[in-house]
């Protein structure tokens, strides 16, 4: 743009000078009208200066208000500088209200910490992270944050964008209790078969080996003899697949009162099928368990234990629990072979078994890190709230 | 000639016990209760001077498990030894069982093991079959 800002009247001499001047000032309107300019340059008695034109920050403005997220700004030490519209509405809190007021003030103190923390790493690249503010309610609303720096040292701030996660919570609470539930069918659908195998089948079993040894009374031929011992042996064998099974199906021994005791058998039978000897550290009993729990915990624990038979090369593996901060912790490690499990675990085909085992833990509530390194063992770790108390 | 109750709700597994006990051992089964409860009813309405001498219980019975009916009847009648006798070989089910009062723990698929047990608790001694011991 010129600067005409220092005409005189006196300078005017000519209506055709007028006219485009005219033109030149109602095209500099009609592109503030139209919000085609931000800013313009003005000479004044302290010399050149750029004035911005309030009602340019109106599409901003118009678009942070109507968006779905809460878009909050900070000052360093947290204070609400501003926010709009949605953020107030997903607290139900009156915005005016909300500005000047401390944003930590608004998290439920356990996860205060967890924000400073989030506010620290901002500083040198955003953060994305799952908090529960408290609306006016004092009710928890779970949402994402996204916490960007603002500006430069002169004039920081904190910007933040504040996403309701409200329904996607309880989409995987959801998903969560029916993969419990389904759990629990298998478990108890398990516990049925293994209960049919032991109650009925092997009892007939049973009955007919003992049967057969009133045949061996009568007077019989050698051979007669020797078929019904054959029979009898086949009968013990059978006998010893349903009883394996049935226990493999719904291991009893978990009818007990602790984890610890069902491992304690589980190393037993290791040693016995597979010659894997499982050293067992148990700090904690863990008997708050519910009954599934402890089978799906038993399950997997098996289920790792086979790993170390299958992959590790070793033949010594160790089961460790523990309970730390209201959280059981159940490790199961071997120093095998190892692998790299940066490269394995995205690859469905190489961690096929580990991944179902892994999806089905975290369906169920509980966490898992795995730990391995090419010729430096492996150490699975899994974590779940003790707030499964006994059903 | 001993007299026992056999408490096995398997009635297959129960016919061939009842057989077995008597050729082979010259044991006497007085009757066969298929329940915990039915058990119970008949202890108590067994005559004062018909005692018998050894109740063989099998440990998974329906609603009342054979764990606890030892229990009741070590509290009811003292003097009645209790022989279990099951499929499974479960410490666990031992454990419960010894300290339910029981004198011992055999299994049903060695016959001689429920002869053996069944002879050395009613000489008064106690018995557990080989492979619990191993274990």
């Amino acid at each position: 743009m010129t600067d005409k800002n220092n005409i005189q009247p006196d300078d005017l001499d000519g209506t055709e000078e007028l006219k485009s001047r005219l033109a030149e000032t109602e095209e500099t309107l009609r592109a503030i009208q139209e919000y085609m300019v931000d800013a313009f340059v003005v000479n004044r008695e302290n010399g050149i200066q750029v004035v911005t034109l309030n009602e340019s920050e109106i599409p901003y403005r118009m678009m942070v208000e109507s968006m779905n997220e809460g878009a909050i700004t900070l000052i360093p030490d947290g204070t609400i500088f501003y926010c709009n519209g949605r953020f107030s509405e997903m607290l139900e809190r009156d915005c005016e209200k909300l500005i000047g007021t401390s944003f930590q003030a608004l998290l439920v103190p356990e996860e205060k910490e967890k924000f400073e923390e989030c506010l620290y790493k901002a500083q040198s690249a955003g953060r994305r992270e799952e908090f529960n503010l408290l609306n006016v309610h004092e009710k928890r609303v779970p949402v994402q944050l996204s916490i960007y720096q603002l500006g430069t040292e002169e004039l920081s701030g904190i910007a933040i964008l504040a996403t309701n996660i409200s329904e996607r919570i309880q989409a995987e609470e959801k998903i969560r209790a029916l993969a419990t539930e389904l759990a629990r069918a298998e478990q108890d659908e398990r516990h049925r078969i293994s209960q049919v195998l032991h109650d009925d089948l092997q009892q007939r079993l049973f009955a007919v080996k003992a049967q057969l040894s009133f045949l061996k009374d009568v007077n019989l031929s050698a051979d007669s003899y020797r078929e019904i011992d054959q029979i009898q042996t086949s009968l013990s064998e059978s006998i010893a697949i349903t009883r394996n099974l049935s226990i493999d199906l719904s291991p009893i021994v978990l009818q007990g009162e602790g984890l610890t005791e069902a491992v304690t058998w589980l190393a037993f039978r290791m040693k016995e099928q597979y010659d894997l000897q499982v050293d067992i550290e148990a700090k904690e009993s863990l008997g708050q368990l519910d009954y599934h729990t402890r089978m799906l915990l038993f399950q997997s624990i098996r289920e790792l234990l086979f790993n170390v038979v299958k992959h590790a090369g070793v033949l010594q593996a160790k089961v460790a629990m523990e309970q730390i901060d209201g959280r059981a912790y159940i490790s199961v490690s071997d120093e095998g072979k190892g692998f790299d499990a940066e490269t394995v675990m995205p690859n469905p085909q190489a961690a096929h078994g580990l991944l179902i085992l892994r999806d089905r833990l975290l369906l169920l509530g509980c966490q898992i890190d795995i730990l391995s390194k090419p010729g430096g063992g492996t150490r699975i770790v899994i974590g779940l709230p003790l707030e499964r108390t006994s059903a | 000639m001993c007299s026992i109750l056999l408490v096995e709700d398997h009635k297959i597994m129960a016919e061939t016990l009842v057989r077995i006990l008597r050729a082979k051992g010259n044991f006497h089964v007085e009757d066969v209760a298929e329940s915990a409860e039915d058990a119970l009813e008949w202890l108590s309405e067994r005559p004062l001077d018909h005692k018998i001498d050894l109740a063989l219980v099998d440990v998974v019975l329906p609603r009342t498990s054979g764990i606890e009916l030892v229990s009741m009847i070590q509290e009811k009648y003292p003097g009645l030894p209790c022989l279990m006798i099951s499929g499974r070989s479960a410490g666990h089910y031992v454990k419960r069982s010894l300290a339910a009062g029981a004198r011992g723990y055999v299994l049903k698929d060695d016959l001689q093991e429920v002869m053996k047990g069944v002879q050395l608790v009613l000489e008064g001694g106690m018995y557990l079959s080989e492979q619990i011991k191993d274990e």
